[in-house]
């Protein structure tokens, strides 16, 4: 999500606007929790009465307006001889009044906004720097360092001027790197001292001169890193003037890159240093090569783009031609004839078909009727007729199997011996030899002296017919 | 503005303008071919311009204009004339 931003992002944000909004302020103030570690480095709290500002002030930069002891010392950076001043850093100490001057910048990690020292001087004797910031608010109520009067720097001139010391090591710098760049350059060194006290004279004459000649795109104003007092020419009221009275684009390249004068401000546009200076009128000789280059091919390529559509145009056009042409005409025609004789021949094929698929749905018709499916529907119709056949033949014997069960019944009723266990008893003749039985159904069957056996329900009795019994008539009711 | 005296800018501006042209692709092919021998003249133009390109250093003394050869100072402090 674009509108949350990580810690890291807005810090570099923040720092990004500080180190561009305070690239150069000069702070008054007290020296409190002064810090002298091992490393060289000075750290200290500047304060007043509301407000505090944490200093580093690099071991690099603690030379600069190192004076007092005679001795020259000289920039390690630029090579350049450093002006006699107090040696600020030996002898600053807690509760001090100093003027700092230096760039805001942001500490990452600890999330302080902090003021880099450049110089460091006891607040009492800074006539330059109360100088300083007086002509800037000067200048500044005067309009001179608004946005709205600076004109545009033309890219890539053909026609530049200097104002500089012709033996400064700030034009060799600057020429040599200015050889690189461009596409051949016209330069004019107008000299002029860019130290001292004649020299805001001489830029500002030498700036009205160059604006006479008008031969010039732009006018660069060129002086290697210094001190404050070196510099001190471009902060002077002159010069500025000078400066914004050009109708020619002025440009600046005064001292290294944290120094900020009122040249500076004043300038159309500001270069940190004298090769700044050349490295933004021109561009790379090299990438204008290189752009050459791409363009060329860009040229072929569309050309070549162009050929192959026209190409094919012409080949387009040869087409229409030539169907145009009566030899095509004739082979459309045949073509024609072909087609038609496909096509009659796709109906003709079609219509047998046609013909062919009602045969086969007779065929498979008549097949139905009296074909294999017409024998296998005769054999399920014996099938069922079988199954109803052993069903019937099922039922029939189950029906005969009850009725031998009744007829059992009614014989068990019919048994002889049955009656015996009632009472009644069997009767048989054994005649007088004691012969077989047969059973005696009248009494005309005995003669007396005839054995007989009674059978009863339990056991046989053993008897004997006498004389007197015989004769008795059946049913008469006398006998025994 | 006639070629010869246009500015490098203004000459590679034009064989921009030729190129973006010719990608169009909706030229007749005369105008086409006229403007890729025009491209191309211009982008020889440039090469040998920037294959040439010298910057020409001259001192302002007294209204004149001399010569100048950068003068080989001892260090990078040699800014003081007096």
């Amino acid at each position: 999500m674009s509108h949350i931003l990580a810690v890291s992002d807005l810090t570099r944000a923040l720092k990004d606007v500080l180190e561009a909004e305070f690239p150069f302020v000069w702070v008054r103030g007290q020296v409190t929790n002064l810090s002298r570690p091992a490393s060289g480095h000075l750290y200290f709290t500047l304060s007043d009465a509301e407000a505090q500002l944490a200093v580093v002030w690099f071991r690099g930069s603690q030379g600069r307006g190192k004076a007092g002891t005679g001795a020259e010392t000289i920039d390690p950076l630029t090579g350049e001889v450093l002006e006699p001043g107090t040696d600020a850093a030996q002898s600053i100490a807690d509760s001090q009044e100093v003027l700092v001057a230096g760039r805001i910048s942001v500490y990452a990690p600890r999330g302080n906004y902090q003021l880099i020292a450049e110089l460091v001087q006891p607040a009492g004797i800074s006539g330059l720097a109360a100088a300083f910031e007086a002509l800037k608010r000067k200048l500044a109520d005067k309009g001179l360092f608004d946005e709205a009067r600076k004109m545009a720097v033309p890219r890539n001139p053909a026609r530049v001027a200097l104002i500089t010391s012709p033996q400064g090591a700030a034009v060799r710098d600057f020429l040599r790197l200015a050889e690189t760049r461009g596409t051949g350059a016209q330069i004019r060194i107008h000299p002029a001292l860019v130290q001292g006290d004649l020299a805001p004279a001489q830029i500002a004459a030498q700036l009205d001169a160059v604006n006479a000649d008008g031969w010039a795109e732009v006018v660069a104003l060129l002086r290697g890193g210094g001190s404050l007092e070196d510099l001190w020419a471009f902060n002077t009221e002159q010069v500025a003037e000078a400066m914004a009275r050009s109708v020619i684009p002025v440009v600046t390249g005064v001292g290294h890159e944290p120094d900020v004068s009122i040249a500076d401000y004043v300038a159309d546009r500001r270069f940190p240093t004298p090769t700044a200076v050349a490295v933004g009128l021109w561009p790379l000789r090299a990438d204008l090569m290189q752009a050459v280059d791409a363009l060329e091919t860009g040229l072929s390529r569309a050309l070549a783009a162009h050929l192959d559509r026209a190409g094919g145009k012409v080949a387009e056009l040869s087409r229409a031609l030539a169907w145009l042409s009566p030899a095509q005409r004739l082979e459309r025609l045949d073509q024609g004839w072909r087609e038609a004789s496909q096509r009659l021949l796709g109906a003709g094929g079609r219509y047998f078909d046609q013909r062919g698929r009602e045969a086969a749905r007779s065929l498979r018709g008549l097949l139905r009727a009296f074909g294999p499916q017409s024998v296998e529907a005769e054999a399920g119709q014996v099938r069922a007729l079988a199954e109803r056949l052993a069903l019937a033949v099922d039922l029939r014997l189950s029906d005969a199997s009850r009725r031998a069960e009744v007829l059992a019944a009614r014989l068990a009723g019919l048994d002889p011996e049955a009656p015996l266990a009632r009472g009644y008893s069997l009767v048989q003749v054994l005649g007088k030899r004691g012969g077989a039985g047969r059973l005696l159904r009248s009494a005309d069957d005995v003669s007396p002296g005839d054995r007989l056996c009674v059978r009863t329900g339990h056991g046989e009795v053993p008897a004997v017919v006498t004389p007197a019994e015989v004769g008795a008539k059946a049913g008469s009711g006398d006998g025994c | 503005m006639a070629k010869n005296t246009m500015t490098f800018e203004q000459r590679l501006e034009r064989l921009k303008a030729v190129v973006d042209s010719l990608e169009r692709g909706d030229l007749p092919l005369e105008k086409a071919l006229a403007l890729y021998k025009e491209g191309l003249a211009l982008s020889g133009e440039l090469g040998r311009t920037l294959e040439a390109a010298k910057n020409e250093v001259r001192l302002v003394q007294d209204g004149l204009l001399k010569e100048f050869a950068a003068l080989h100072g001892s260090d990078g402090a040699g800014e003081d004339e007096s």
